[in-house]
């Protein structure tokens, strides 16, 4: 399963690759990073229909935040899965995301055994 | 005398008043108006003993006013308020207004008094056939009035006084409140920072964590395969250097997660809305909060005996609050009278020390009061006022993250209410929270 991970900080992609370096290896999962809200719209426009299943995304980022991402995937792809990552877990960004489609809500710190679970229950 | 024209007539007329006049305020010598003063003199004075029928009478008269007079600086001023010229000249009604100042060390007296006097010239001289004097105040036999308007005086300086010491308190809350408002202007703008600064050094510091926490996994799984390959000097020394490794990758993770700590406090500053006002039972959430500061603080590193004293009013209404922050503020207070009282039984002269908390709650008017009183080593005077400072922190190393009173004040802030502190360096430190019952916004 191809997962696409977008976040403007470079060392997230380091991060999730150790994070997650048994199951890719196992090649369970596959990961792609976008380190921007275009480039991460560029990859999955990429191949048609798009690889990759579930969308995992920042939404402060300079240029296009990661809600407006969020509508973009939503109204393009609505099979892709997407779920917000964010340090700003309040009432506000959660109520724009669920409404805007989002799966989950996951606040920074990242706990990554949820993240694992959740990826899990999607592959399942 | 029958050359004397009118008007010359009229000018000896108003002498003779005038004369007469100043005879009787004692403005000047007796001498000057004496032959004015007929034997059968008639006339009223301005209280109502003051009825004079002859010229004995009028002289004793005169002679009480000099001896009120002399105990008085006294000054007149002379206003003309009527004047009539009658029988060809020969007769005169004036009417003059005098206001009389009078000075001495128990008084300051001003006041007006009104004399009316009929000039006639009889058997070629001048003389007062009759006068009245008037003032506008009942009187008995106080020529001058002094006693009443004294009276007068004194009542109006004691309303000056009040109203001066009325003043003088509102100035000074006034002074309080801006103090107050200087404070909280700083703190708010301190806050406002130290969030800005949390959401930048969160991600960060996330990273930090992370990192840490992933190369002691490395660590773990290295010393798993070095179990693999055969035991030699080589594999010691790299199991030592390895355990190196991981108690340092465990102290940038443990410190990592400190700051973590402080950040998530400071983003509790400027998380704002979340929360509900809703009609409390306060001495509910008091006894509860109360007793899971007391028995967090016995599960501790370092618990203390203390006597816990609840005196909670059992009239209070339901309190208009949001229970989330409000028992953080009771749990910070209860936590940093703990930790103070702590300090004082490790001082060695403190044997015989009891640590005491006390906490109280009292319906008063349209507000709550409530009281966390401890009666630990209280505050210095130089640390008074930076206590509720972002930061300010009297905890040593990892023990405080100095955010515990700023974001208690903040939350108090919210809810519409005061905290102020009462201390004595050595005896006690009472945090006296003031909250309205109801919220209005």
């Amino acid at each position: 399963m191809k997962i696409l991970i977008v976040d403007d900080e470079k060392d997230v992609e380091m991060l999730f690759r150790q994070k997650f370096r048994k199951e890719i290896k196992n090649k369970e999962i596959e990961m792609v990073f976008a380190f921007s809200g275009d480039e991460a719209l560029a990859l999955l426009e990429e191949a048609d229909p798009p690889e990759v299943m579930y969308v995992f995304s920042d939404i402060n980022m300079p240029g296009m935040t990661g809600l407006e991402l969020l509508e973009k995937v939503k109204a393009r792809f609505p099979m892709i899965n997407v779920s917000m990552i964010s340090a700003y877990g309040d009432s506000d960004n959660y109520n724009r995301a669920i409404s805007s489609g989002a799966k989950e809500f996951f606040t920074k710190p990242i706990d990554f055994e949820s993240l694992k679970k959740e990826i899990s229950e999607i592959k399942g | 005398m029958s050359e004397i024209t009118f008007a010359e007539k009229t000018i000896l007329l108003r002498d003779a008043n005038d004369r007469f006049i100043r005879l009787c305020i004692n403005e000047t010598n007796r001498s000057e108006g004496d032959d004015l003063i007929p034997a059968d003199i008639m006339g009223y004075g301005t209280t109502i003993d003051e009825l004079i029928t002859n010229r004995k009478e009028f002289i004793q008269l005169l002679d009480r006013q000099a001896e009120e007079m002399s105990k008085s600086i006294v000054s007149f001023e002379h206003i003309p308020v009527f004047e009539r010229i009658l029988n060809d000249g020969d007769t005169g009604i004036f009417v003059r207004e005098i206001l009389l100042d009078l000075k001495s060390d128990d008084y300051h007296v001003n006041f007006g008094i009104r004399i009316s006097v009929i000039v006639s010239l009889i058997d070629g001289a001048y003389k007062v056939v009759h006068w009245h004097g008037s003032a506008p105040v009942m009187s008995e036999n106080d020529t001058f009035h002094v006693k009443d308007i004294q009276g007068k005086t004194e009542k109006l300086e004691q309303q000056v006084k009040e109203r001066t010491a009325e003043l003088h308190a509102s100035l000074e809350k006034l002074r309080s409140a801006q103090e107050q408002l200087i404070v909280q202007e700083k703190l708010a703008s301190l806050g406002q920072l130290a969030a800005g600064i949390a959401h930048e050094i969160k991600n960060p510091m996330n990273f930090v964590n992370n990192f840490s926490e992933l190369s002691i996994e490395y660590v773990e799984e290295i010393r798993i395969e070095l179990m693999k390959i055969p035991a030699s000097d080589q594999t010691v020394e790299i199991s030592g250097l390895l355990n190196e490794l991981e108690s340092n990758l465990k102290k940038i993770h443990q410190h990592g997660t400190r700051a973590d700590n402080i950040v998530k406090s400071m983003l509790m500053h400027s998380r704002g809305g979340t929360g509900v006002m809703e009609p409390t039972n306060l001495n509910g959430l008091m006894s509860e909060y109360v007793n899971l500061a007391f028995h967090g603080m016995r599960a501790g590193k370092s618990a203390i005996n203390s006597k816990i004293t609840l005196d909670l009013d059992p009239h209070l209404p339901p309190v208009s609050l949001n229970t989330e922050d409000f028992s953080r503020v009771v749990l910070n207070l209860c936590k940093n009278a703990f930790d103070a009282m702590r300090e004082k039984t490790l001082k060695p002269e403190m044997e015989s020390y009891l640590p005491d908390l006390r906490v109280s709650t009292k319906h008063s008017g349209d507000q709550v009061v409530l009281t966390i009183a401890d009666n630990g080593p209280g505050v210095p005077d130089s640390i008074r006022q930076k206590l509720f400072e972002p930061f300010f922190t009297t905890k040593k190393g990892t023990e405080g993250t100095g955010l515990g009173l700023s974001i208690t004040h903040d939350i108090i802030k919210s809810h519409g209410g005061t905290i102020q502190i009462e201390t004595v360096p050595g005896e006690y430190t009472h945090f006296i929270i003031t909250l309205p019952i109801k919220q209005t916004k």
